[in-house]
């Protein structure tokens, strides 16, 4: 994928100034910056659900900017809500059945098969046991897991995850990372925007950085941790540097 | 071009809005408060009428006098019908809110049937028939009398807003709920008091209506939808967006009446083509607060 | 489990066969009673249709109407079978359905709730406006169904069942189909669903056509049964109230749900009618109040509650 120039405005105010950005297949790349540097914005943009101002975004070749949500999808690109976003009237199982039915070529997907792909996707996130529950007996990391099958059970080539671990205690967030390993390790392509920095940093091939809607890094993990810009524009937050 | 008849056209177009506000006032500061679409705002006219028609016909109290007891009387029942029935759906569904508001419609529409009959009623008083001449404007006094009370129950109710603690209070919630709620305004209390106030604003409306119009239990219907388009065209929660809202509406439903072959019963579709036109292309109305 | 799933069928069948066999039992008054009953039926089954996807009409008698006058408008210009006046009632009240739909697409429920009251009331003004083509509020006449004898009332009473079954088995199809999940997910969340694939706007003005074409057909098959209409009768309040409150108190998530509340509003609003005369609404106010605050999940939800199952979530639907 391809984003060059993209700009987006909110009445005066730049949200996104001029973002280059390019992900090549199979990659992990980390989106990170402050809050507010634009990183949702940026996601909410390629998706469609917010129109472009300026700019382009090409995904395989083919220019997607301005599309609406629903092909974006289509076109293979699944996509994780900062704040789980479940369809509350659904089971876990049904929630990830929209997915599998709806998503990119699924036209004529019946609810057999739609079931049993459902079925190992949530297999392989470990929400089985779960799959007849209510969402309102989830809890939360059950729910960014599901929102991951989601996303997952449409198929997608390129996968964007908005700070899937957020709210997360220590051992939780190592089993998603492993989650998203197995993932990469199948051949997705990546984004991760996320503020729990070792995670990024271990996960990522390269990582991007974001600050008042422009990029100011994109590099290897190593070099980002080190760059001086980098670490001003965090002055003052929390900023667990990368260990081992 | 008779010039004259355009003056008149306006002039009643003017007054005509002057009562509109008093209803849409009402509503606006409801939803502006409790972002509830208040269904039953035009029971609240329609029980003032009554109470103001009561009490003219039963007792000869002026329907001037019988303003402040009409106010009174929507207060307390609005207070009242907000506790008991608003207040525990406020969170819930639109759904249920809007089934609630329209069951209560229902209850108090017919219980007006049963104890009223369906019968249109009015009634007439020293100044019915009596028209002011201004130039060549002919002024029923009844309706300009109705137009001044809209105007000052609407400065009233700014300055309230303006100058009370309460009132203060109630453009907090109006613009963020939450944040209101954080620096400890009880929105209990301003909920209340703003469906309290609202009510008494239609109960106002309704004590005009009756000086100038036809009393029947569904007269609240007439109102309620051409509230909603001027609610919907000046913006939910502001009350200068109702006030210009009622202008507009009175003004081109005269013109229309005047000028349209047919117009009195095309200007009844006014509010709705208003209504529709403005959901489409600015759905927040003119002077949306947000 | 294939216990239960029997028994349900029996019962069914057991029901459709004694609503075939009704005629043969029934006085015409009781009959003319049925047969608005199953008018009902369509209307608050395709009503709950709609709410499916968060989309909440106060304004369905608009559909009634563009039905009723459809057939009254055609049939005295070119007299064409009733059977036809019905289907191009549905597909009037679907393009009808597909304007409103589409009008308000990106309004939020109570802007949608408001437009689509303002939409009725508008058709209604508009009829009156224009008694060129609609005869006003004066109404337009039209000869009687099936020649308006005893044996009228019978054919008219199986044309209705007829319309209402087919209504009922939509409804039923679309609920075990992939379209459900659809109608669905845009209900809980637009924006997660358009991020699976789902087009919001194809599947909002879907449901908001399927919900207007049977209210069509039934509006115009009035129209003839009654052998008059007029604008008050076809655009009535009452009718998109009663679109409304039916499926409430029988379950709107369910397939049963409007079909209970026909069959229980309209009998109990026939007999407060005669009973009460005047003001007898204030009894569905109060229904309506209770429910809201009582009985969220409807009657059906009630006995489901009672019946526990398992499984398929969506089949068992809390009031959200």
């Amino acid at each position: 994928m391809e984003c060059t120039g993209v700009t987006k405005y909110f009445g005066g105010l730049a949200a996104l100034h001029q973002v280059d950005l390019q992900v090549s297949a199979g990659e992990i790349v980390g989106l990170i910056g402050p809050n507010g540097s634009g990183k949702t914005t940026l996601f909410n943009v390629i998706t469609g659900l917010y129109p472009l101002s300026k700019g382009s975004i090409r995904f395989k070749g083919e220019e997607i900017g301005g599309l609406r949500p629903f092909r974006v999808c289509q076109k293979g690109i699944g996509r994780t809500f900062q704040t789980s976003k479940p369809f509350t009237r659904m089971t876990v199982l049904e929630n990830v059945m929209v997915g599998a039915l709806y998503g990119k070529g699924a036209a004529g997907e019946d609810l057999k098969k739609a079931r049993t792909s459902s079925e190992v996707i949530l297999e392989q996130a470990g929400l089985r046991a779960k799959k007849n529950a209510r969402i309102s007996d989830l809890t939360l990391e059950d729910k960014k897991r599901l929102e991951l099958s989601k996303a997952l059970a449409t198929r997608p080539e390129l996968l964007l995850l908005d700070e899937v671990m957020a709210g997360l205690n220590p051992t939780e967030i190592k089993e998603i990372m492993g989650l998203i390993g197995k993932i990469r390790q199948e051949g997705m392509t990546i984004i991760v925007v996320e503020h729990v920095m070792h995670a990024v940093m271990n996960l990522a091939d390269r990582v991007c950085v974001l600050h008042h809607g422009e990029k100011i890094a994109d590099a290897p993990p190593e070099e980002v941790s080190r760059d001086k810009r980098v670490i001003e524009s965090y002055l003052g937050e929390e900023f667990l540097l990368a260990s081992s | 071009m008779d010039w004259a008849i355009f003056a008149q056209v306006i002039a009643n177009g003017i007054l005509t809005g002057g009562l509109y506000s008093l209803i849409a006032v009402g509503l606006t500061l409801i939803f502006g408060v409790m972002r509830v679409i208040n269904f039953m705002h035009g029971e609240t006219l329609m029980i003032g009428s009554y109470l103001t028609y009561f009490l003219f016909t039963l007792y000869g109290i002026d329907p001037f006098l019988s303003l402040p007891l009409a106010i009174f009387v929507l207060f307390s029942l609005g207070v009242g019908i907000q506790r008991f029935f608003i207040n525990p759906v406020i969170d819930a569904p639109h759904f249920n809110q809007i089934l609630l508001t329209f069951g209560l419609v229902l209850i108090i529409q017919n219980l007006a049937l049963i104890l009223f009959t369906g019968n249109y009623v009015s009634m007439t008083t020293s100044y019915s028939a009596v028209s002011l001449k201004l130039g060549p404007i002919r002024l029923g006094l009844a309706r300009l009398l109705g137009f001044v009370i809209a105007i000052a129950l609407t400065v009233m109710l700014s300055l309230i807003l303006k100058k009370t603690e309460w009132g203060k209070a109630v453009r907090a919630v109006t613009q963020d709920r939450e944040a209101a709620m954080l620096m400890g305004v009880n929105v209990d209390r301003v909920n209340n008091l703003a469906f309290g106030v609202g009510s008494a604003m239609g109960g106002a409306a309704g004590m005009v209506t009756s000086m100038i119009m036809y009393i029947f239990p569904l007269v609240g219907m007439l109102f309620i939808l051409k509230a909603f388009a001027i609610v919907v065209l000046g913006g939910f929660g502001s009350i200068a967006g109702a006030v210009v809202g009622s202008l507009i509406l009175g003004l081109t439903e005269s013109l229309v009446t005047n000028y349209l072959p047919n117009g009195s019963g095309w200007a009844e579709g006014v509010s709705f083509l208003i209504l529709i036109v403005i959901l489409i292309i600015r759905p927040k109305g003119l002077f949306y607060v947000e | 489990m294939l216990n239960r799933g029997y028994i349900q069928f029996l019962a069914l069948i057991l029901l459709l066969g004694s609503l075939a066999l009704l005629p043969l039992f029934l006085s015409q008054y009781s009959l003319h009673l049925m047969i608005l009953v199953m008018v009902f039926v369509v209307i608050s089954t395709s009503w709950n249709i709609l709410v499916w996807t968060h989309q909440i009409s106060l304004g369905h008698a608009a559909f009634f109407g563009i039905g009723a006058y459809t057939a009254a408008v055609v049939y005295n210009a070119w007299q064409l079978p009733p059977y036809f006046d019905m289907l191009l009632g549905g597909v009037l009240s679907s393009v009808g359905a597909v304007i409103i739909g589409v009008i308000c697409l990106r309004m939020a429920p109570w802007a949608l709730a408001i437009a689509t009251l303002a939409f009725a009331e508008a058709l209604k003004i508009l009829v009156i406006m224009l008694p060129g083509l609609t005869e006003g509020a004066e109404g337009v006449a039209l000869p009687p169904l099936y020649g308006g004898g005893e044996s009228a009332k019978v054919y008219a009473y199986y044309l209705v069942s007829g319309i209402a079954f087919l209504t009922v088995l939509t409804a039923f199809l679309l609920k075990r189909s992939r379209l459900y999940f659809a109608f669905t997910a845009v209900h809980d969340d637009q924006d997660a669903a358009s991020m699976l694939g789902i087009n919001p706007t194809k599947y909002k003005v879907m449901a908001f056509t399927i919900s207007a074409f049977f209210v069509g057909i039934v509006g115009s098959f009035y129209a003839h049964y009654i052998s008059y209409i007029d604008p008050h009768a076809a655009f009535n309040i009452h009718i998109s109230v009663e679109a409304q409150i039916m499926p409430l108190m029988g379950g709107l998530y369910t397939v049963a749900g409007p079909v209970v509340g026909a069959f229980i509003l309209t009998l109990l609003g026939e007999y407060l009618r005669i009973t009460v005369k005047t003001g007898y609404l204030i009894i569905y106010g109060i229904i309506l109040v209770l429910l809201i605050f009582y009985l969220p999940k409807g009657l059906v939800g009630l006995m489901e509650n009672w019946t526990r199952k398992e499984g398929r979530a969506l089949s068992s639907e809390k009031l959200r």
